[in-house]
């Protein structure tokens, strides 16, 4: 009779040891899949910003310096992206490409505010369109990465309570990472003038 | 706003109350076992004796059980009944599929706001749906798994949020989705239905001692009877009322389990946008006006729990399916109060009309129109022609759109209608051979499509080619919605159609390939000289009177494939004996040009710019030539001045 209940309280631990190190597996895969959605969005974002240039050189003719401002920061955020997406564990090449990234959000910020003064385009159809779709996409951006980090959080949640740590520990479940602003520049508020 | 903290707190209020609608519906059933068992054991006891009111215990088990099984049967069969994906839902309560392809800058909002909160909420991104004629500002979710599962959003909602209320209330409904509120929400549906079930047995227990009571007396007084009438008419009214007590306590523990689902709707719904003031405005607005939430078509049984706000007013207290209004906001913003004027209402969206200017104004030769979103053209320099080509370009579909009416647009952005609409645009003008068309579509796919699709036809009559030729482009995107096998199906049809008359036609072989490589975009292929040099041909002889032009056209146009690396036979072949194909020999041509690797297919594009313009005027025939080969190469090319000549409406 002892040894029954001996056999199965085994049973009942392998069970519970089996659910969690599945658990923490779904989980540490799902803060992997989190990271890929955040590659997918900074693409579509540089996509789309040839079309934005496109539709508002017939506009502003004089602002060659702003629009040329933009387009190498695009070119040199989608070769932070091919660099990053190559080596992901390196930190040098993330904070390359979130250094870009910056970059292009302020020299976009500059675009939008100059374009304020050009009422046709304002009132452009197209360029409504595209503002619609660069707002979408700066929010997948951010959804993304906080999707990202929310996923983080449950996963070590998950993995640091007791007694989940126990098979943590002795599966090497590492602790994820959370994405931080790594930029000086994404730090600051921007400014604003009138 | 501790978002995380309210969610655990909404979440284990609403395992609380589970477990008591468990406890109640178990209350129910063994109450209603007691009764039939007293009864059973009524029944048993031998005439003349008066029954005793206890219960054999193995008489009660199985009637639990038996009760239990009633209930839970009678719950299957309600649940049964809902068992339809989101979709089905929300096109039943009258909603509109939204793409996210329409012109409708809302709708587009819309669609990029329900993508935004997929990512946010880690779902797939489910169907979109608007209640176009509801004013009020609501939305629900439909559909028992994420994988099923539909959004749909009323017009109000659409028209008088802003974009961070907009996303405020789509979150909300992802957080339905996301927590499978639909789900629990149908299996309380279910259970309640089971105890309403019960009650109705009840009553049918009752009909029957009164059917059976009279019957009884006329027959013969027989000791018993009366007493067996009276005990049947007790247990009857007993499980009536035991039904009915459930019934309400199953209502009142749902709608309070609805109520917590609500406000861990409100509290994803912040997690997912990190922005309590967007969802605190949308419902300031609601809170504004009493009847700003109000929907008119709802199945509100199983869409009410879903709403973003209460679908009716003055359901307050126990029954409410949410909580007040004024509640949810002071949990977002705990320093509103009830008589706070409403945030203001967004901008309204002024849009320009668009190039219709440009095409009226269109009238001076030569001089390309200048058009919003797109540099000028000079003239037809072919250089600026080929440096176009490739670019796609919205301004040209922005161009298009102004020409194009608005029932052809429409149709063009859903799958089927696109489908129709490519049909459409190779019937033949020619009567004999449309008849034989007509016949074959319709031995294919029915009367009722091949009247849509002539239909169609006649409305595309109006167009210019220019015009049939974009439409196949506006058209393309949706084809990608219909499903794999009727893809297939369309190339194959429209290949049908093509070879009836066994003549070949450039615009339709054309138009027959660039359909195939946008249904199966594939590009490995090899690059394809003999066909190349075969196509720059036939524009050199359609855009030259004598052939020593033409051929001098030809070879600088084979001379610019060279240089750019195109492979050619070394030994080019003499002009005279490439035979600008036609028949069927141009369409596989084309398949095939049209599947070699991108920078080939601009290469020759380029070429063909240049054999165009090789003698400076570049005629009509050849514009179209070059636009029908633009097309089937996949190169897009925005239309030059011909759209507004040729092609604006008669």
């Amino acid at each position: 009779m002892g040894f029954l209940i001996f056999l199965a309280i085994v049973a009942a631990i392998v069970v519970w040891a089996v659910a969690t190190y599945n658990k923490l597996v779904n989980l540490r895969n799902g803060v992997k899949n989190a990271f890929a959605q955040i590659d997918v969005q900074l693409t579509r974002r540089y996509d789309l910003i040839p079309n934005l240039v496109e539709a508002v050189k017939g506009y502003m003719k004089h602002e060659r310096e702003t629009l040329e401002a933009v387009i190498s920061a695009r070119t040199r955020a989608v070769a932070g992206l091919k660099e990053a997406a190559a080596h992901p564990e390196s930190a040098a090449a993330i904070n390359e490409l979130s250094g870009a990234d910056s970059a292009l959000s302020s020299a976009l910020g500059r675009l939008f505010a100059l374009s304020e003064s050009y009422p046709d385009l304002k009132a452009d159809r197209n360029m409504m369109q595209l503002q619609e779709e660069l707002t979408s996409t700066e929010n997948r951006v951010a959804f993304s990465r906080q999707a990202f980090n929310d996923s983080v959080m449950i996963y070590n949640n998950t993995r640091e309570n007791f007694p989940n740590n126990v098979i943590a520990n002795s599966f090497s479940f590492d602790a994820a990472a959370f994405l931080q602003i790594e930029s000086e520049e994404k730090r600051q508020v921007p400014q604003v003038t009138f | 706003m501790d978002f995380f903290g309210r969610q655990a707190a909404a979440r284990g209020l609403s395992r609380w109350l589970l477990g008591a609608f468990a406890i109640a519906t178990g209350a129910v059933a063994l109450a209603v076992a007691l009764v039939l068992a007293v009864l059973i054991n009524a029944a048993g006891t031998p005439e003349g004796h008066l029954p005793s009111a206890t219960a054999d215990p193995v008489v009660f088990v199985i009637a639990a059980m038996a009760t239990a099984a009633f209930i839970g049967l009678a719950s299957l069969w309600r649940l049964s009944g809902l068992r339809s994906g989101g979709g089905a839902v929300a096109v039943s309560l009258g909603g509109e599929r939204v793409t996210g392809l329409e012109q409708d800058p809302l709708k587009r909002r819309l669609h990029n706001v329900v993508e935004e909160m997929a990512i946010a909420a880690g779902l797939p991104v489910p169907e979109v749906y608007i209640l176009e004629n509801e004013p009020g500002i609501n939305a629900f979710a439909a559909g028992m798994q994420p994988a099923n599962a539909a959004v749909a959003v009323t017009r109000g909602a659409l028209e008088r949020l802003t974009r961070d209320e907009l996303q405020g209330v789509v979150g909300h409904e992802f957080s339905h989705i996301l927590n499978g509120d639909m789900r629990l929400n149908a299996r309380l549906m279910g259970y309640v239905f089971g105890l309403v079930a019960v009650s109705m047995a009840g009553r049918l227990l009752l009909r029957g001692a009164a059917i059976g009571g009279p019957r009884g007396r006329s027959g013969g007084r027989r000791g018993g009877g009366g007493g067996a009438t009276a005990a049947l008419m007790a247990a009857g009214l007993a499980v009536i009322v035991l039904g009915s007590i459930g019934v309400l306590a199953g209502r009142i523990l749902q709608a309070a389990v609805s109520r917590q689902r609500e406000v861990l709707a409100d509290a994803s719904a912040v997690q997912f946008t990190r922005n309590p003031e967007g969802l605190a405005n949308a419902l300031k607005r609601i809170a504004a006006s009493p009847l700003a939430s109000s929907v008119r078509a709802v199945r509100r049984e199983e869409i009410g729990h879903m709403l973003f706000a209460s679908g009716r007013r003055s359901l307050a207290g126990l029954m409410a399916t949410h909580p007040p209004v004024a509640e949810r906001i002071r949990a977002l913003d705990p320093n509103w109060k009830p008589g706070d004027p409403p945030p203001p209402p967004p901008p309204p969206r002024e849009v320009a009309p668009v190039t219709t200017a440009a095409a009226d104004g269109a009238g001076g030769r030569g001089a390309a129109p200048r058009l919003p979103g797109m540099p000028g053209l000079p003239g037809l320099d072919p250089i600026a022609a080929a440096a176009m080509v490739g670019v796609v370009d919205l301004a040209m579909a922005e161009r298009l759109l102004a020409v194009v009416p608005e029932s052809v647009h429409a149709a063009v952005l859903e799958p089927e209608g696109a489908a129709v609409t490519v049909l459409a645009l190779l019937l033949d003008k020619e009567p004999a051979m449309r008849v034989r068309q007509v016949n074959l579509l319709d031995a294919r796919l029915g009367a009722a499509v091949v009247a849509r699709i002539t239909a169609t036809a006649d409305e595309l009559a109006k167009f210019g080619p220019t015009l049939r030729l974009a439409l196949l482009d506006l058209a393309s995107p949706a084809l990608h919605h219909l499903p794999e096998a009727r893809r297939d199906d369309l190339v194959h049809l429209v290949q049908r159609m093509i070879e009836l008359d066994g003549v070949i036609s450039p615009q339709e072989a054309a138009l027959a390939a660039a359909l195939e490589s946008r249904l199966t975009p594939e590009s490995s292929g090899k690059p394809d000289p003999e066909g190349a040099l075969a196509m720059l041909a036939m524009l050199a002889r359609a855009g030259h009177e004598n052939d020593a032009e033409a051929a001098a056209a030809w070879t600088q146009g084979a001379a610019k494939l060279e240089a750019g690396g195109f492979p050619l036979p070394s030994p080019l072949p003499a002009f005279s004996d490439i035979n600008p194909v036609a028949g069927a020999a141009s369409a596989r041509n084309a398949a095939r040009l049209a599947a070699m690797e991108e920078p080939h297919r601009q290469l020759l594009m380029a070429a063909l710019a240049e054999v165009a313009a090789h003698d400076g005027i570049i005629r009509p025939n050849e514009l179209q030539l070059l636009r029908a080969a633009a097309t089937a190469l996949g190169c897009p090319m925005p239309p030059l001045e011909d759209v507004q000549r040729d092609d604006s409406i008669r």
